[in-house]
């Protein structure tokens, strides 16, 4: 494999600092892409895609931000929208000096692919293609009633039997994705989000995605796992201009975990 | 060298070093605290063998700051540099104040092995190297000492600061010293350095939950027991590895090695109190040793009263 160095740093935005996880080749001769900066799902953080980013970086610089409020970044003090944090991932790229002639690519994955729609349209001239995955798109209807399920917060220092309840569901039970360490560093980033870590996907239940997926100017790919959002994706799919959509429904919702090296081939066919 | 040919050659230093420090520690915005004084509060890293030390550091965003050698932060295990954060937002008014995390908690990256305290030492020294501090520091010319302050396991990564890079130090603060002669630290290894069942027990992450943050007795709110709660997880099923690193150190020849001026402020609640009188008789060839007594004081008072350590430290690094 090609040797890849990784190391973490920080950039601005309107609420503090974004933090980052960063890969590339050593051999910078190697680079022969746009950067792709990876959004991740609520409450978790940039650590998700661990596995993709040393695939993906063997050819390209691999960002793997953590969205304000979750992992080490700092976060809005109001319950922010979807808006509020693709305008707070933005500030980082333009900090970091991204512009309309020094482009990156996105990928986002279910919060994380809302993140990446909200950076696309508010900034459309930083980015070049767009790869969104179990996209959370929903009739206002649909919406509302998610946003029902989900409303009332993580209950983490009201409910006596929560943290530990989550622990052997997330971490002991074997059924999440990933390794029994990466299920536990997950854990402790939903800890470390606290009671307000429910904000990522209150702000994803009360976007209109139907106003804003129609706004992709771009190229996008729709990446569909076998999970919940796999119809939310397909109906995106029909609203989005220049769209090709690819369902990988032997692999279950944290895919990019499962089998990596395939969501990456699919990631790189369309990148480049 | 003496204190006033230094300063005057830290205050040229500065003055050239302020573009560097600018490139290679980025600001965040100023936060404030119950003084006047706004303070600039912000998170970055340095290089070391494992990877990277990840820093807290604070400073008055006027920039009035720079006149004073800045004071670097060493936590107790297993938690991070934001242990400080109740102190370092005091401490900060006059001057930069670092608190970083001790490799393998909080944001730094993990030793690959079980290391000894020499290892987590000269990470820490390395990392302070790499950002300019000492001589030789790489780029450009040398930003000088710093004064350090540790608590428990803090106090050891100073004590091998001091033996592998001397150049990086100029006063030390250490209350807490965790001293036990040879022939007891074995016990205490035992005692405290056991790797914690997460894996195991299924009910462990559960009650330690209920037992530390929702129905301990403090005078700490449960978010700020909630930071304590995580910072002890992100260390991982690793976290006993300082622990095992303190309990293992041949202390007696690195106390002995201090030669800087040194003050041990006795927190009277603290289990290591006397721990600590018994560490400051090694300090043979310390400049001089300042035994302090801060009675009612203990660990939580970094968080709940940090005026009063603030007031009890302040002097000694500020004589001349």
């Amino acid at each position: 494999m090609a040797d890849i160095k990784k190391w973490k740093h920080y950039a601005k935005s309107r609420y503090g600092q974004v933090h980052f996880v960063t890969a590339k080749p050593v051999d910078e001769r190697a680079i022969k892409h746009p950067p792709l900066v990876c959004f991740h799902p609520s409450p978790t953080s940039g650590d998700m895609f661990r596995d993709l980013q040393m695939i993906l970086a063997r050819d390209r610089v691999v960002y793997c931000p953590d969205t304000p409020g979750f992992g080490s970044s700092d976060g809005p003090t109001t319950e922010p929208t979807m808006a509020d944090y693709g305008a707070g991932l933005a500030d980082a790229l333009l900090d970091m000096g991204y512009s309309a002639t020094n482009k990156v690519d996105i990928f986002g994955f279910h919060t994380g692919s809302l993140c990446a729609l909200e950076v696309a349209v508010q900034h459309p001239e930083i980015i070049n293609k767009t790869v969104l995955s179990g996209v959370p798109h929903y009739t206002p209807e649909g919406r509302a009633e998610q946003h029902k399920i989900i409303s009332g917060g993580y209950p983490m220092l009201t409910n006596p039997d929560y943290v530990g309840t989550m622990y052997k569901r997330l971490v002991l039970d074997g059924s999440e994705a990933g390794e029994l360490e990466q299920r536990y560093y997950r854990f402790v980033n939903r800890l470390r989000a606290g009671p307000k870590g429910w904000w990522g996907i209150n702000a994803v239940f009360t976007m209109d995605t139907a106003a804003a997926l129609p706004k992709l100017k771009m190229p996008v790919l729709l990446i569909a796992f076998n999970e919940m959002m796999l119809q939310p994706t397909r109906d995106a799919a029909k609203i989005i201009p220049d769209v090709r959509m690819v369902e990988l429904l032997d692999l279950p919702m944290f895919g990019f975990i499962t089998a990596p090296d395939k969501v990456a081939a699919e990631v790189q066919k369309f990148l480049g | 060298m003496n204190d006033s040919m230094f300063t005057n050659r830290r205050d040229v230093l500065l003055g050239t070093a302020a573009a560097f420090i600018a490139a290679a520690i980025p600001r965040a915005r100023a936060a404030t605290n119950d003084s006047n004084v706004k303070i600039k509060k912000w998170r970055h890293y340095a290089d070391c063998r494992y990877g990277q030390i990840h820093i807290v550091s604070a400073e008055p965003a006027d920039g009035s700051g720079k006149n004073k050698t800045p004071l670097v932060c060493l936590h107790q295990s297993p938690t991070s540099g934001d242990y400080y954060r109740e102190f370092q937002a005091l401490m900060a008014q006059d001057r930069l104040v670092l608190c970083p995390d001790t490799s393998g908690y909080g944001g730094s990256d993990h030793p690959n092995a079980l290391p000894t305290m020499a290892d987590l030492g000269g990470a820490m020294a390395e990392a302070f190297v790499n950002l300019g501090y000492g001589k030789n520091a790489p780029g450009t010319r040398s930003l000088g000492p710093v004064d350090w302050l540790g608590f428990h396991t803090g106090n050891y990564l100073i004590t091998e600061i001091v033996a592998q890079r001397p150049d990086l130090v100029r006063r030390l603060v250490m209350p807490s010293i965790p001293y036990y002669p040879a022939n007891e630290r074995e016990d205490k290894r035992k005692q405290f350095s056991t790797p914690r069942p997460y894996f195991t027990d299924p009910e462990y992450v559960g009650k330690s939950f209920k037992d530390g943050v929702l129905n301990a007795k403090s005078e700490l709110t449960k978010e700020r027991l909630m930071d304590f709660f995580v910072d002890r997880m992100r260390a991982g099923p690793e976290s006993w590895w300082a622990f095992d690193a303190v309990f293992r150190y041949d202390a007696d020849p690195a106390l002995a090695k201090i030669t800087q001026d040194v003050l041990l402020p006795i927190m009277s609640l603290e289990t290591l109190a006397e721990p600590t009188r018994q560490a400051a008789k090694l300090m043979t060839k310390a400049k001089s040793v300042q035994l302090l007594d801060l009675p009612g004081l203990g660990g939580v008072n970094w968080q709940t009263t940090p005026d009063k350590l603030v007031a009890a430290i302040k002097p000694f690094l500020d004589k001349a």
